[in-house]
């Protein structure tokens, strides 16, 4: 079964083979992949050479981890490939015209001094959030009015969380 | 020596600080906040009191029920560990009059060398140049006027703060203000105590700290340098002793003086002189940290010392074991510090349950950890999980078995800083050992500079996992889409055969 893989804007072409090996072009591999324990955490002998790396599946792809390094891989194998449900971790402007200010780190909200259809400047600040004894401001990402405020102080919200709509 | 110790924090130092009491036979309480119950300290302890919410503040702050449960669990001691009561002289204060032994400087002392100002007049006394800084409790209009005065950059500090929380480089005096607030409101957080103040810049130096170790009889040693230099937003990633910069006659100057200082300050326990170094072999003095170092194992493995233990010998009041001239350096150690934070997203930090853990071991590994595997990191507290320190005969086998060791540690469930490290073990200017303070901040986490042996490698394990995956999708038989040459086959081919 043939594969095109891309890495880096880079596209490979990969065939695994009926008995397990890899090939590519006229040279071919065999491989042995062990998952250890129930994590992404994989054992790999290529023609007997030893790796272990992090394989984690993301809506874009897969990220390996690998002696320090992050390769995002995207496997293209002939099924139409699922549609990336791209979640926005900053600021952006919906077609309505409001805007979702997300949290860009879980963390604890400690401060909020805005209050909802208050008027606010660009890069007012809109909400404080802590995380391991840092303190983030929030900042408005341009002028508008606060539709909603979605947290309270002392809320913990997880990583790209609502926490201000403004329009 | 004492009977039973209360360890006043949490995390990997309060389970160091545990394990030299069980070395001595002293037997050792732990605190612990809501979130904490099942955290590595409290497993660790003889006993275990819950002193309040996750919150710092409602805990790991909270002095007053901290004695309650010294007086309850009838300890002779307390130690503080690094950061939340550690340099409050307040709190050293109370735990003498509540009749315990504090486990570190006397209160005056903390709060001489917590006052930086005063403590930089006092090692100006010690004879050599201090950096131009301003006063304490100064308004933010009066900092304003005073970092004109001193010239941009200038870098804001927490008074009573380290770790680099609070701390700020500001180049343009409109983003003053604002960094102004952030700092108060952060050294409020993490050191109840909001005092910041300016500091004139210094670029391109190297921060050489010198290990004190002082008992109540007036004899005072110290135990060589440390290289910190390496430090990524003004935090400390990694630690070396001794450090490439300082031949003996160097070390015998500079420790010299850093005796002196402590002197001066009429200081006990361990501690820390802190110098900027610049180029030309000149120095001057930055503060004296009164507390036990985040980064203090690495002069352990050069010195044989075990710090925490002398600390606990002294505060019971017996005299050093050592003498300057039985201080002798053997070979070299490095220090990673492990934090939950995602190098390839920013830093940003990350919490949730570790699902594994493998630590490194082997010859000339140590692993001073706070986790295990199913422990929740949370985001009330810094992001340092463990630290991984190195030893080896040279610098280039402490830094070889670094890099063996940072390949075996595996940590899941939560993302670390373990590749960023490993880039930086991969650095030749970093194996070099040509760093100043500014290395890190100019090198983020490398990008498309990946070794294509391993591209291969990436490769083929992806390939694997999908179709794994694709298969557990769906039982039928997937027809494969015809595809056309891609044209770099014969490079990969290539890079198979070049991966060993």
């Amino acid at each position: 079964m043939r594969y095109v893989t891309r890495v880096n804007r880079q596209t490979f072409e990969l065939t695994i083979e009926d008995d397990g090996r890899i090939a590519v072009g006229d040279q071919s591999f065999s491989v042995d992949m062990q998952a250890i324990g129930d994590q992404a955490l994989f054992s790999l002998l290529i023609d007997h050479e030893s790796y272990e790396l992090v394989v984690d599946e993301h809506q874009d792809g897969f990220h390996v981890l690998l002696w320090g390094e992050m390769y995002e891989v995207i496997v293209e194998d002939g099924q139409p490939r699922r549609r990336a449900r791209t979640r926005k971790s900053g600021p952006a402007d919906l077609p309505d015209g409001e805007c979702i200010v997300r949290a860009p780190m879980p963390g604890l909200v400690v401060q909020i001094p805005v209050s909802v259809s208050q008027q606010v400047s660009a890069g007012q600040i809109l909400l404080v959030l802590e995380s391991m004894k840092m303190e983030n401001e929030l900042l408005a990402p341009r002028q508008g009015v606060v539709k909603a405020v979605h947290v309270a102080v002392g809320d913990t919200p997880s990583l790209d969380e609502p926490l201000i709509t403004l329009r | 020596m004492f009977k039973k110790v209360l360890v006043a924090n949490r995390g990997e130092i309060a389970v160091r600080v545990i394990r030299a009491c069980r070395e001595l036979g002293v037997r050792t309480v732990a605190v612990y906040s809501e979130v904490d119950r099942s955290a590595l300290h409290v497993r660790s302890a003889d006993e275990a009191y819950c002193i309040g919410g996750a919150q710092a503040r409602q805990s790991y702050l909270q002095m007053d029920r901290i004695l309650q449960v010294a007086r309850g669990a009838q300890v002779d001691a307390i130690h503080p560990g690094y950061g939340f009561l550690a340099e409050n002289p307040l709190f050293a204060e109370s735990c003498q009059e509540a009749g315990f032994a504090f486990i570190g400087p006397r209160p005056e002392t903390v709060a001489l060398l917590g006052n930086k100002v005063a403590a930089c007049r006092l090692m100006a006394q010690a004879g050599g140049p201090t950096i131009a800084g301003t006063d304490l409790d100064l308004s933010d209009d009066e900092l304003i006027r005073a970092a004109d005065e001193i010239g941009y950059p200038v870098i804001v500090k927490a008074a009573f703060g380290g770790g680099g929380k609070g701390m700020r480089v500001v180049h343009r005096p409109e983003n003053l203000p604002a960094a102004l607030r952030l700092a108060r409101r952060e050294a409020e957080a993490a050191f109840g105590q909001g005092a910041i103040y300016l500091e004139r810049v210094v670029e391109g130096v190297r921060h050489i700290e010198f290990q004190i170790l002082a008992d109540a009889h007036g004899n005072v040693i110290h135990l060589g340098e440390r290289e910190c230099s390496l430090r990524r937003q003004y935090q400390k990633v990694l630690e070396e002793a001794p450090s490439r910069a300082l031949d003996a006659d160097l070390r015998h100057e500079m420790g010299r003086v850093a005796v002196r200082v402590a002197r001066l300050a009429g200081y006990v326990s361990a501690g820390t002189v802190g110098f900027l170094l610049d180029k030309d072999g000149n120095f001057y003095f930055l503060e004296m940290n009164p507390r036990l170092q985040v980064d203090h194992a690495v002069t352990e493995m050069v010195t044989g010392v075990d710090i925490v233990k002398e600390q606990l010998r002294i505060a019971s009041g017996r005299t050093l074991r050592y003498r300057q001239e039985d201080v002798r350096l053997w070979g070299w150690a490095m220090e990673c510090r492990i934090l939950a934070k995602d190098p390839f997203r920013g830093f940003i930090p990350s919490v949730g349950r570790i699902t594994r853990v493998r630590e490194p071991a082997g010859p000339g590994v140590r692993v001073e950890s706070g986790i295990y595997a199913g422990f929740d990191i949370s985001l009330y507290y810094d992001s340092l999980i463990s630290k991984l320190i190195a030893w080896g005969e040279t610098r280039g086998e402490a830094l070889l078995r670094m890099r063996r060791a940072l390949e075996e540690y595996r940590v899941m469930g939560v993302r670390t800083n373990i590749p960023y490290l490993q880039q930086i073990f991969n650095s030749p200017s970093f194996q070099g050992g040509q760093t100043d303070t500014r290395f890190l901040d100019q090198r983020p986490p490398a990008e498309g500079d990946r070794t294509q042996g391993l591209l291969a490698v990436a490769i083929a394990a992806t390939l694997l996992t999908h179709r794994q995956r694709q298969q557990r999708r769906t039982a039928s038989p997937v027809l494969a889409r015809e595809v056309g040459r891609t044209g770099n086959w014969k490079q990969i081919g290539r890079w198979m055969r070049m991966r060993g």
